[in-house]
């Protein structure tokens, strides 16, 4: 059996407790990333969480698009210190304070995962090859990454290497679609699954970029006994504590949601006085307009949830000078917002007049838009409907319930799936 | 009544051997929550699929500037009987740019606006035994548990008697097969499902205007083709074209047919056309769910072989291929090849592939990019003369 890790490799790791990052010598700007409700410094896993996103959309998303994964940078202008704030520190909820479930709570959060692949994959037992039969070799191994990165996403050491090893795995399935390891009729167990995965990533040809063989690392450990659980019908899984747990954070998760939509509604402001959370965004957005140059003049920006909508808001009135090449809406609900006409631009003179037919015209200052949604997130929209140049992509996060709102960037897979769609 | 189109023919001498068409789609029924039909409710699809079955009517060489009409694999033709006129009734009342340039608003198919048209529609069809006349209808449909009752975009407006906005279809066709000479083709997309309302509260079942229905037919070749069985409901995704008129245009888009007795061209007829919606109707939805939709008996009389369209190519079949276990379609490729054709192959990697060939004998299969994974699978001189099919291979066995 042979024990891989997948050593720290590209930049430094920037602490991100920030408002925005400047960039330094030698990097450009290129991702704005636009964060959605329910986003607070002071929450647990906070920091581990941007970093994971850093990691994904440096190392996974920016090289298909052109950008040198060693030199793109990604802001996260935050604004959730201008969001909703709870003057009782949210009493109002029934049951009184919360617990905060995020990455800082690593057990429930395996929980929660194993949980809900079980219930995607309508089984109690999940088998990676019979997925790998099943589906597709490919699925298989989105799926143990996946899982690792809600196993041991907790350090930003560790979200280097799930980076890492799943690129390694990706060119692996480049040359391998199909192996017949993966695909035995007797499946291997999962964690069998998994090494015959290392093993064959580590005898691919020297020129690829291997991965060192170490003896037994916690974070490969942690994936595997996950895995292993998950491959062992667990009995333990969604207890009532957990679900308690669940139930109170979604009612305080939802409070949030609408605190901040009022919030950003009440304070957004005017062209000529935006208002702070306006302000914040759009001072990345021009921050990195700025930080193009003739060898790297992409501007990507990727809004969450709320994050989509300001974005949206601040593309079609606050600066509808500013140029952006690829434009991510993910779980976001900027056709909602149109559909109540809640947008600073007012909407085209008689539009709609046939709802079936009518579509906004396209934001001049839009190059390609996306925007991703998924039917388990009750936070999530379509767009294709109300826009003409929007391209809707479902994507199923496995997540169940207020968990699907912010698990698409918990999983290396949606980072994969989302380059893929912007450049298609 | 709002005439979309008529022929010149039809203009210099009404009585000619054409083809008349009467599209009804009723989306709107803005007064249904006024009656006791609280199950039923507005709809997006009929006037999205009204418009549909309209373009395929006038995108043909028949309506289309000289040289600009579709052949006969994406529109109508038939030479025997042209298109003579089409009339369109639809909510929401909204303008319909018609393929060749002319934009008209459809007036709406309230009861009696309905019971106007299909009275002209008739007189029309009594004058030429070789027309054909064409009624498609979308909407809400319900059922007595026997026969259909159609529900008008006006259903409950009527304040002294709200429930008249429905009309029977049987009773109506009844009568008009008395009237008319021509050939008539019914294509009726809406649900059959059973109305204890209907059956309390329509004081009858009334044709949609008053028609002996007894005496001598003056047409015997006839056919209903409903969208669904009794007691069931048909289907549409919200916005786009309904699962049977989808399946009824995919089938009269060169996907069946018969040699003509002229020798040129192929005939779509009802013996034709039937078990090819039903392909469709399985193909667009796979699966074996208790509420697929599937077609409804075929409702009238005739031989069933007077062609409605006219092919000028041969129909072709469509064919979707893909491998179990499905963890194979990464290396997967599927073939097909005959005779006079070399094989044609198609990687399975994105998923099922389809491939369209003439009706005839050939050889299909899939094989692997990987030799050393699964060996060939072949199915050989295989007779394909069917609209749409859907065949899993599977490499182990």
């Amino acid at each position: 059996m042979v024990e891989n890790v997948f050593p720290f490799e590209g930049e430094r790791f920037l602490d991100y407790n920030y408002v925005n990052v400047s960039a330094g010598s030698g990097e450009k700007m290129p991702i704005v990333f636009v964060h959605g409700v329910n986003n607070r410094k002071e929450d647990a896993g906070f920091n581990d969480d941007l970093a994971r996103k850093k990691e994904f959309l440096k190392t996974l998303v920016a090289p298909p698009l052109g950008l040198d994964p060693t030199k793109v940078a990604v802001s996260f202008p935050y604004w959730g210190g201008d969001g909703v704030k709870f003057l009782w520190n949210q009493v109002s909820l029934p049951g009184g304070s919360f617990e905060s479930l995020g990455l800082g709570n690593q057990t429930n959060e395996i929980d929660f995962w194993l949980s809900d692949v079980q219930k995607t994959f309508g089984a109690n037992s999940v088998i990676l090859g019979k997925i790998s039969r099943d589906k597709s070799f490919a699925e298989a191994v989105d799926l143990i990454w996946d899982t690792s990165a809600a196993a041991t996403a907790n350090s930003p050491e560790n979200i280097q290497k799930i980076a890492t090893a799943y690129q390694a795995s990706q060119r692996y399935i480049a040359k391998h679609p199909a192996p017949a390891w993966a695909l035995k009729a007797e499946p291997l167990s999962n964690k069998e699954f998994v090494d015959a995965l290392l093993k064959g990533i580590n005898e691919l040809p020297a020129d690829e970029k291997k991965p060192e063989t170490f003896g037994l690392s916690d974070w490969l450990t942690s994936t595997k006994e996950a895995l292993d659980r998950l491959g062992s019908a667990p009995a333990d899984l969604a207890t009532s504590g957990v679900l308690a747990l669940g139930r109170k954070s979604t009612h305080q998760k939802a409070s949030r949601f609408l605190g901040d939509v009022f919030v950003y509604l009440k304070n957004r402001g005017t062209v000529g006085a935006p208002g702070p959370i306006v302000s914040t965004v759009l001072r990345a957005f021009r921050e990195a307009d700025i930080a193009r140059n003739p060898d790297d003049d992409k501007l990507v920006i990727v809004g969450h949830s709320l994050g989509g909508v300001i974005t949206y808001d601040i593309l079609s009135y606050f600066a509808p000078d500013l140029k952006v090449d690829y434009l991510a809406t993910i779980g976001s609900q900027v056709g909602l917002f149109e559909e109540m006409s809640l947008y600073s631009r007012a909407l085209p003179a008689g539009m709609p007049n046939d709802a079936l037919k009518d579509r906004i015209a396209a934001n001049p200052n839009i190059g390609k838009w996306l925007n991703v949604f998924d039917t388990n997130d009750v936070f999530s929209f379509s767009a294709e409907g109300i826009y003409q140049n929007v391209k809707d992509f479902r994507y199923d996060t496995g997540y169940g319930g207020l968990g699907a709102h912010g698990g698409y960037f918990a999983r290396p897979s949606f980072y994969k799936r989302l380059q893929t769609r912007l450049l298609a | 009544m709002t005439l979309i189109f008529e022929s010149d023919a039809i203009k210099a001498d009404p009585s000619s051997a054409v083809t008349h068409v009467l599209l009804i789609g009723c989306a709107e029924y803005p007064s249904l929550s006024k009656t006791a039909f609280g199950s039923l409710s507005s709809l997006t699809s009929p006037r999205v699929s009204v418009e549909a079955v309209a373009n395929w009517f006038l995108t043909g060489v028949d309506a289309m500037p000289e040289g600009q009409g579709k052949g006969s694999e994406e529109a109508f033709f038939n030479d025997e009987a042209p298109l003579g006129s089409v009339v369109m009734l639809t909510s929401p009342s909204a303008p319909f740019k018609t393929p060749f340039g002319a934009t008209i608003t459809p007036e709406r198919p309230s009861i009696d606006n309905i019971r106007t048209a299909y009275f002209e529609w008739v007189q029309r069809l009594a004058l030429n035994s070789k027309s054909r006349g064409i009624f498609y209808y979308c909407g809400h449909g319900v059922s007595d548990g026997l026969t259909q009752q159609l529900v008008a975009d006006d259903f409950g407006e009527n304040k002294i008697r709200p429930f008249d906005a429905v009309f029977h279809l049987s009773n109506t066709v009844q009568g008009t097969i008395r009237k008319a000479k021509a050939s008539l083709f019914y294509f009726i997309d809406a649900c059959m499902e059973l109305s204890q309302e209907i059956i309390n509260q329509v004081a009858s079942p009334q044709p949609l205007f008053d028609m002996t229905r007894t005496g001598k037919a003056t047409t015997t070749e006839w056919a209903i083709l409903r969208a669904t069985t009794t007691n069931r409901l048909a289907y549409a995704p919200a916005g786009q074209v309904a699962y049977f008129t989808a399946a009824l245009l995919s089938s009269l888009r060169g996907r069946c047919g018969i040699e003509h007795p002229s020798g040129t061209g192929y005939g779509i007829d009802v013996n034709r056309l039937r078990p090819a919606v039903a392909e469709f109707l399985d193909f667009t939805q796979p699966g074996d769910t208790d509420d697929r939709q599937k077609l409804g008996s075929t409702e009238g009389e005739g031989n069933g072989n007077v062609p409605m369209h006219v092919l000028t190519k041969r129909p072709s079949v469509l064919l979707e291929l893909d491998i179990e276990p499905q963890g194979f379609r990464a290396i997967g490729q599927a073939f097909m090849e005959s005779a006079a054709f070399p094989r044609d192959t198609q990687p399975l990697a994105g998923g099922p592939v389809q491939f369209i060939r003439e009706h005839g004998e050939w050889t299909y299969g899939a094989n692997s990019s990987d030799s050393t994974s699964f060996p060939e699978k072949l199915l050989a001189r295989k007779l394909l003369t069917g609209a749409a099919m859907r065949r899993l291979i599977n490499v182990e066995t």
